[in-house]
């Protein structure tokens, strides 16, 4: 990419001054005539200064100059700054009949209705300024005749820039040093939509947009109450993107809460588009295999997340909050286990345990039984395998690996395809890989079983980046059993404990509730035990209060007999 | 590492204490105490869990002398330059040798039975470098994982060897003999008493404890040897009426070959037992890495560097040596001889110690109580 | 990067095959081991492996067994005066490793040498990846004769031992011994090895008969009598069979299965051995005309008797020859080390008596 030419610092200097110098010299000819003659004159260095001071400003990052009160001058520091950009209107107006004034919005960010009627309208038809002063007329102004909630003044220059960008509408007024900023930011949003990537059967459907305001508001619906914070912060030198830090105040704990506001803070970079580019920021350890927060689009859970009493950072433009710190037991929970009865949940919970073993081990087990650790296997299997081997050119390692490619590039293939031709590629998929290649003498049978629930295995996990780590480590997995067997396959194993067992997100560590072995974190793991006795908030959050429930006994069995309705009838 | 908590919990540290003697015992016994014990076999081995007990009472004394302060660290403040290093050194030497006599064991043990077409250097690096890789993240990970891992391996292990029950024919030889012959059984307790050595770990993971939790974790001391006593009577008991004793005393490995003649039909792997093999192999890793742990953290203050790459630094500048060395034994024959060598001195040192730490430190505050007024070294 | 690292130690380790780690198919899978006394004090050996074509038979469902000329399995066989010799020349005539590790059965001629015997289960206990849990046989038959039989039962002659001895009730006698066994009664001071002898028959093998070693060779072959007699004592036999005279007509006792506890004594400087043995069983057989009820006691009092004149026959004989494959011998030297000159000496002329409590359980659905 060619670097873009930047203007010589000096040069522009020298330029300014020139241009203050010129402007003296048509002050001092203005005393004595000429006026006329030296009005576009001044009006063409005015348009140099300004441009300069701008350009100086943008390359240096210095403070632009604050508000004159001049509108020719308010205009071109405006197209200055952003250029012929279509989308920036500028608009003169008369205040009343006498007093120019400017409107500067961004078309489609702002309510154009709120713009007619609540600015424009009121302030053209104020009446009975004719003899006020600038001032004067400004704080009528701000007092009467804007009719927007919202409305602030300002005599900076960068923060009416900043906010124009965001879809508020700056009005300046001929001979005032300020400028007003009307929130009449309107964003092109989608609706609030329900969630498609992390689905659920039963309870809240609810999914985050694009919009930072209505994250915020979805998150007030769940969560009424005034402990609900919202940490502002500003992200991206060139982006400005808002991001907000959630908690809930009296249960985060404290020392968590600044130690992620303050990676926040530190971020520097010049474009933010989305929340992954926060959230890599605020990772422990950068090349981690394994995901140290959650992206999640589900209003439902990041409320019930903030009340374990963990911190979500919300992203504009991106519908997914980060959710932190989290464990590796948090990744296999869904809204829907709390939504499905105990024993619903924690079978789902088991069967993706069992998914997660068979999709690493599998393969790896039948490397090792097939070539390293023979003797393992009960000898009918053994004479199975053995038979539909026959023939096969190469060794189980090589098959896998050629099962593995295949299924990857179907998958990856899937995802790109449109929905409609992605059923088709999986049906050619199964069916070619299925059949033909068995047919080919390639791969046997039993590697085609394993392989299948491999693939299946591997994707029961919920939350979808964590399927990644373990597709990585499968190979580790492959390579142990492939060289030292069903040794090799435990070898990585503790391998992988130990890797995880040095994560700590945010001092949380990783493994908890297993490693530190934590008993009240099994109640909510493996398992889920019925609401009502999920009375604490997970130990290795040091949230500022534990419980987040009181013990409430099982109610008494009551009988609706026919005493009760004795009763009732005969009142 | 600036965010982990430095801590273990009285769990973490009970089975970080049972697996740093875990490992090198297991596979051997209760060999050496049948050819000495004969039918006194259960009075031998209630001699060596005794001891056990008295040692861990020894050393629990020593690290109540000094609760905030690793052994060496404490030594230091009692001993003048020239014992400390000695004593640094001698400790360094005897956590060096148990890990190059586990590995050269267990290397041979897999070689064996479970892969006799694999290069033993294979075995060798791979069982170190895991055990390397373990000690990574210091302390609270290794606690961690060992954690995660050991009490799972151990409750497996439970269960194969009740898989057993229907092999075990000779049930006379497990019932304990009234004849006692007091030396021959003493013999075979000293030279089996290595299924404990390994708990002269307990002063150098004192300090981690946070000290509100230490009264509980000298509770677990002993409750983690009571388990690990249990356990190793089962191994007798299993082996004893399984084989036969005088079978038992030609086996290299008696409870391997007990639990290997397991076979469950209807599983993926039906040869159960021999997974015994791999999963103390797993017992072995971690003694292995407590070794290394323990070695690296009385190595660091000798040299006055304390920080984490000096520590994984000198891990594998270990882990090197102790593969270098435990290639040089030839066979299982060799690792033996060598065994029934060092051990003796070793189990001398593990229990002298202590005795001449605490003497030493009651003579100095006896002298300091003379001269001023301390304070309480409690 | 590590990643990449880790990739490229995964394709170098395939390419160069630093582990010497075969697939299956790549390996000779015996399944059958005999071993059988040659000439000139040479030892036979024989390894039974599956062919290409009974492999591949098995997993398309179909017996292989059942078509001409099409061979399931293939013999080698190997002789040579020690071990290893025997072991080489079988080696060389396959071009694939002999692979032990999923053996189904070791087979030991009943003619074989003590020492040929002895050195034989030494040297499989050191086979390290040697299937301990292969069961062993003994047989009378000829080596090559014996491994060249496929019983109909089976599509492999290997898989026939897993029928066999798979369930652990359905023989009469339980007669399953394991390789590691062997090796084990070998070192026991007093307590003798049997082995299941193993028969061929028109269809295929038969089981019901046990060889006592006496120290490391085969000393006595028991009837298939003596044997269930004999399994009632080890606590063996599970489906034992007595035919009684009732009222001039014959009633049938099946399904006995013993509990056996054996105690003993010195009386008067000589060994009482009393064996209490608690029998459950059922009638299987019984007059049409009689009513149970009344007979069942009697019934019982009866099957006692004669189980135990049965069995004291058969346990006297026993000991009178020095055959001791009990476990008493064994734990009284265990507990008295060094005296088992005089607890052979005593067992020899051992008196035993024999304790039977017969429960019958099962008396069918008509009385």
């Amino acid at each position: 990419m060619p670097k873009a030419k930047r203007p010589d610092k000096e040069a522009v200097s020298r330029a300014i001054k020139l241009a203050r110098t010129l402007r003296q010299t048509q002050h001092q000819m203005a005393t004595h005539a000429h006026e006329a003659a030296l009005d576009d004159l001044t009006s063409a260095l005015d348009r140099l200064d300004s441009t300069l001071t701008m350009t100086l400003a943008t390359t240096d990052d210095q403070q632009p100059t604050r508000i004159s009160g001049d509108l020719a001058q308010a205009e071109q520091v405006f197209h200055g700054l952003v250029g012929p950009s279509p989308d920036v209107v500028f608009r003169r107006f008369w205040i009343g009949t006498r007093r120019p004034g400017l409107l500067v919005f961004v078309d489609g960010l702002v309510d154009n209705e709120m713009i007619d009627q609540d600015i424009v309208q009121r302030l053209e038809d104020a009446s009975d300024i004719s003899q006020t002063s600038p001032k004067q007329l400004g704080a009528l102004a701000y007092d009467r005749l804007i009719t927007v909630g919202h409305v602030t003044t300002t005599s900076s220059w960068p923060s009416v820039v900043s906010k124009v960008m965001t879809g508020n509408t700056a009005v300046f007024v001929q001979g005032l040093p300020r400028a007003f900023v009307v929130d009449t930011v309107k964003y092109p949003a989608r609706t609030v939509p329900s969630t498609k990537i992390e689905p659920a059967i039963k309870g809240p459907q609810e999914a985050f947009n694009e919009v930072g305001l209505t994250h915020m508001n979805q998150l007030r619906r769940w969560l009424r109450s005034p402990r609900l914070h919202f940490d502002s912060h500003t992200v991206g030198k060139i982006s400005q993107t808002p991001v907000y830090v959630a908690y809930l105040d009296g249960v985060v704990n404290r020392e968590l809460l600044s130690r992620i506001t303050d990676r926040v803070d530190r971020i520097e970079r010049d474009v933010v588009t989305r929340a992954n580019d926060v959230a890599e920021y605020l990772s422990d350890r950068r090349l981690a295999v394994f995901p140290q927060f959650r992206l999640s689009d589900r209003v439902d859970w990041v409320a019930r997340e903030l009340g374990q009493g963990k911190v979500a950072i919300l992203v504009e433009n991106d519908p997914f909050a980060i959710l932190m710190p989290m464990t590796l037991v948090d990744f296999y929970k869904t809204s829907q286990d709390y939504s499905f009865s105990t024993w619903d949940s924690t079978l789902i919970r088991l069967i993706r345990l069992a998914g997660l073993l068979a999709g690493l081990y599998l393969m790896p087990l039948y490397i090792a039984l097939t070539s390293v650790n023979v003797d393992l296997m009960p000898t009918p299997l053994l004479l199975t395998i053995d038979g539909s081997r026959q023939g096969i050119p190469f060794p189980p390692v090589v098959e896998v690996m050629i099962m593995y490619l295949i299924i990857e590039i179907l998958r990856e293939a899937a995802n790109r395809l449109p929905q409609q031709l992605g059923v088709t590629l999986g049906t050619v998929g199964a069916v070619v890989v299925g059949t033909a290649i068995v047919k080919a003498g390639i791969v046997d049978d039993v590697m085609i079983v394993s392989a299948t629930l491999t693939a299946l295995g591997l994707f029961t996990t919920p939350a979808f980046e964590m399927t990644t780590p373990w597709r990585w480590l499968f190979w580790v997995m492959i390579l142990g059993a492939y060289l030292l067997g069903i040794f090799g396959i435990l070898l990585v194993t503790v391998g992988i404990v130990a890797y995880l067992a040095g994560m700590e997100s945010f001092g949380t560590p990783y493994l908890t509730p297993f490693g530190p072995l934590q008993m009240s974190g099994w109640a909510d793991s493996i398992m889920r035990w019925p609401i009502p006795l999920l009375q604490r908030r997970p130990e290795d959050l040091r949230p500022v209060h534990r419980r987040k429930a009181e013990p409430v006994p099982t109610p008494k069995p009551f009988r609706l007999g026919p005493r009760n309705s004795k009763g009732s009838t005969k009142s | 590492m600036h965010e982990t908590t430095r801590h273990i919990s009285p769990l973490q540290y009970a089975i970080i204490e049972t697996t740093s003697f875990m490992g090198i015992g297991i596979f051997e016994f209760p060999r050496v105490l049948v050819m000495h014990a004969g039918s006194d076999v259960w009075w031998g081995f209630l001699a060596d869990w005794l001891a056990a007990y008295v040692g861990a009472w020894l050393l629990l004394k020593v690290a109540y002398v000094n609760p905030r302060e690793t052994l060496l660290g404490a030594a230091r403040d009692i001993l003048s330059s020239t014992p400390y290093w000695i004593f640094g050194i001698a400790d360094t030497v005897v956590h060096l040798i148990l890990p190059v006599l586990a590995i050269a064991q267990f290397s041979f043990l897999v070689v064996t039975f479970f892969l006799p077409n694999t290069p033993i250097w294979l075995v060798d690096i791979a069982l170190t470098a895991m055990s390397v890789y373990v000690t990574w993240w210091d302390l609270p990970a290794l606690a961690r994982t060992t954690q995660v891992i050991y009490l799972p391996v151990m409750a497996i292990s439970v269960v194969l060897l009740t898989l057993l029950v229907p092999y075990m024919t000779d049930s006379y030889a497990a019932i304990p003999s009234l004849d006692l012959h007091v030396l021959p059984t003493l013999t075979g307790a000293f030279k089996s008493l290595y299924i404990f050595i390994g708990f002269e770990v307990i002063p150098i993971f004192w300090p981690y404890i946070r000290p509100d939790e230490q009264p509980r974790a000298r509770r677990y001391t002993y409750l983690a040897l009571t388990a690990a006593g249990v356990f190793y009577s089962a191994i007798i008991f299993a082996t004893l009426t399984t084989e036969n004793p005088w079978y038992l005393e030609h086996l290299q490995w008696p409870a391997v070959s007990a639990l290997r003649l397991i076979n469950v039909s209807g599983l993926i792997i039906n040869k159960l037992g021999l997974l015994i093999v791999v999963l103390w192999g797993i017992v072995s890793l971690f003694f292995i890495s407590i070794r290394f742990w323990a070695i690296s953290h009385v190595i660091m203050p000798l040299i006055r560097r304390r920080t984490l790459t000096w520590y994984r630094g000198i891990n594998v500048c270990l882990a090197v040596l102790v593969v270098g060395v435990s290639l040089r034994f030839p066979n299982i024959r060799a690792v033996d001889t060598i065994t029934k060598k060092l051990i003796p001195p070793i189990i001398v040192f593990v229990y002298a110690y202590p005795v001449v730490y605490l003497i030493v430190a009651r003579l100095l505050q006896h002298r300091r109580h003379h001269s001023s007024p301390s304070p309480a070294n409690s | 990067m590590g990643m990449q690292a880790i990739v490229m130690f995964l394709m170098l380790g395939i390419l160069t095959g630093c582990a010497s780690n075969r697939p299956l198919n790549e390996r000779a899978l015996v399944l059958v081991m005999a071993f059988a006394p040659g000439p000139h004090k040479q030892i036979s050996v024989a390894f039974q492996i599956p062919t290409p074509q009974g492999l591949t038979s098995l997993t398309s469902g179909s017996t292989g067994s059942g078509s001409p000329g099409h061979k399931t399995s293939y013999t080698v066989f190997g002789r040579g005066s020690t071990l290893s010799q025997a072991f080489g020349q079988a080696q060389s005539q396959v071009n694939q490793g002999l692979y032990l590790g999923q053996l189904q059965a070791v087979i030991f001629s009943t003619r074989l040498s003590g020492a040929q015997f002895q050195a034989i289960s030494s040297a499989l206990t050191r086979i390290g990846q040697l299937d301990k849990t292969a069961f062993a046989l003994a047989t009378t038959a000829p080596l090559r004769q014996f491994m060249r039989k496929t019983p109909d039962s089976t599509p492999l002659p290997g898989l026939y031992y897993t029928t066999e001895f798979g369930c652990s009730q359905c023989q009469t006698v339980q007669l399953r011994r394991r390789v590691w066994s062997i090796e084990k009664y070998l070192n026991a001071p007093a307590q003798n090895l049997w082995l299941p002898l193993i028969t061929l028959e028109p269809q295929g093998f038969h089981v019901d008969q046990m060889v006592i070693y006496r120290h490391n060779h085969a000393a006595k072959i028991l009837s298939s009598q003596q044997t269930a007699d004999i399994g009632y004592v080890l606590g063996l036999t599970s489906k034992g069979a007595v035919n009684l005279h009732w009222d001039g007509q014959t009633v049938s006792v099946r399904s006995l299965k013993a509990n056996p506890k054996i105690r003993w004594q010195w009386i008067d400087g000589l060994l009482h051995i009393h064996v209490y043995l608690r029998v459950t069983g059922s009638v299987e057989e019984f007059p049409a005309d009689l009513e149970l009820g009344p007979h069942v006691r009697g019934l019982q009092q009866q099957t006692s008797a004669q189980l135990s004149s049965d069995c004291l026959t058969a346990v006297t004989k026993l000991s009178r020859n020095d055959l001791d494959p009990f476990t008493i011998g064994n734990a009284y030297e265990w507990q008295h080390p060094g005296t088992l000159s005089q607890w052979r000496d005593a067992y020899a002329h051992a008196t035993w008596a024999i304790t039977v409590t017969v429960r019958l359980q099962q008396l069918g659905d008509a009385t």
